[in-house]
């Protein structure tokens, strides 16, 4: 029997760069060229070795619209951010016109870097919002182990087809991403 | 790119109902299933949560206090809150809302057709209601050493759904 999970984007990162965008059609980082839609009920993403330019640097997040990311200030989400050294805490905010659901600044020592599972839901859908759901594990600039549980929407009624993503200073030093499509 | 992931059934809501049956669906080809929920939506404006039974080897609905659950609820505008239960009749997941609010659910059964085990499940959920964003992270344990075949997803609150789709895929 075939494989359910389809690998549709991929991309690693070769030299820095100031952003990466999975999916997002020909405005896409790879030369795939694809773009979200309704091929697939649920999308998988994952990230591996991801870490900025700069020390203390933090993985951020825009949705695509038609490969332009959508950096209207609309962006809810909630994490509980796990770490090694101390107690855990809960994050969230709302009304950001960026998401995040990275728990601290990776680093430029050895793998301080951060590792996730993402699952997308409804992206193509022009009436739904987009959601997102995340499971990560990293190592901080400090170093500490971190790791985060949680979600996040993008609260526009909209097609969504991609992912952009991006440091919150400088670029994005290393990194590979891949997008599946879970076959209906 | 081989994968371990394989497709076994999706169903579609097409109409208002508060339940839905995905039968026939655990054998004994796999011991773990990834099953996602997708454009879930209520007919009102009134949220409503979700929850999940599993379906027994005669096609009967499990529906006593046999489900443990614990989850995290993780709300972008206050403070995390926490759900367990030892005696649920049901696996608790999270709300839904009516379009274009909505949720994206995924979760992992484990050994759910072995008749001599029991039953257990993690979830991660992402929902909007009343404007207001909440993740839920959850996990569940069927405390009965029994086959199941299938299992429902139903709300309790006679606030009914009329859209989704849940797809239901074997890890190998």
């Amino acid at each position: 029997m075939a494989g359910a999970l389809v690998l549709v984007d991929e991309f690693t990162i070769s030299s820095a760069v100031s952003s990466v965008t999975i999916g997002g059609g020909s405005s896409g980082s790879s030369s795939y060229n694809f773009a979200i839609d309704s091929t697939y009920n649920v999308y998988k993403l994952v990230q591996n070795n991801v870490t900025g330019v700069g020390d203390d640097t933090t993985l951020r997040f825009r949705f695509t619209v038609s490969g332009t990311p959508d950096s209207s200030s609309n962006y809810d989400k909630a994490v509980e951010k796990l770490r090694a050294d101390t107690g855990f805490n809960q994050s969230s905010n709302e009304n950001y016109n960026y998401g995040r659901l990275s728990a601290s600044g990776t680093g430029t020592g050895t793998s301080e870097v951060t590792n996730s599972t993402y699952y997308l839901f409804n992206f193509p859908n022009s009436s739904e919002y987009s959601f997102i759901t995340g499971e990560e594990v990293m190592l901080s600039y400090s170093p500490t182990l971190f790791g985060s549980q949680g979600g996040a929407v993008l609260t526009v009624a909209q097609a969504t087809d991609g992912i952009q993503f991006y440091m919150d200073s400088g670029n994005i030093d290393s990194g590979e991403f891949k997008l599946y499509g879970l076959k209906k | 790119m081989a994968t371990n992931l394989q497709f076994i059934k999706s169903v579609e809501v097409t109409s208002s109902t508060s339940s839905i049956d995905i039968d026939n669906v655990f054998t004994d080809n796999y011991d773990v299933y990834f099953i996602s929920l997708t454009g879930f939506g209520t007919t009102s404006t009134q949220q409503t949560r979700l929850y999940l039974r599993y379906i027994d080897s005669s096609g009967s609905v499990e529906s006593g206090s046999t489900y443990d659950y614990a989850t995290l609820r993780m709300f972008a505008g206050s403070s995390f809150t926490e759900a367990n239960s030892t005696t649920a009749t049901y696996q608790q997941f999270s709300q839904i809302d009516q379009s274009p609010e909505g949720a994206g659910l995924s979760f992992y059964v484990f050994n759910p057709f072995d008749s001599s085990s029991y039953t257990f499940l993690t979830f991660q959920m992402a929902s909007n209601y009343g404007s207001s964003f909440l993740g839920t992270k959850g996990i569940g344990v069927e405390h009965t050493a029994q086959s199941h075949r299938g299992f429902q997803i139903l709300e309790i609150s006679t606030r009914p759904f009329n859209s989704g789709t849940v797809s239901v895929y074997g890890v190998k």
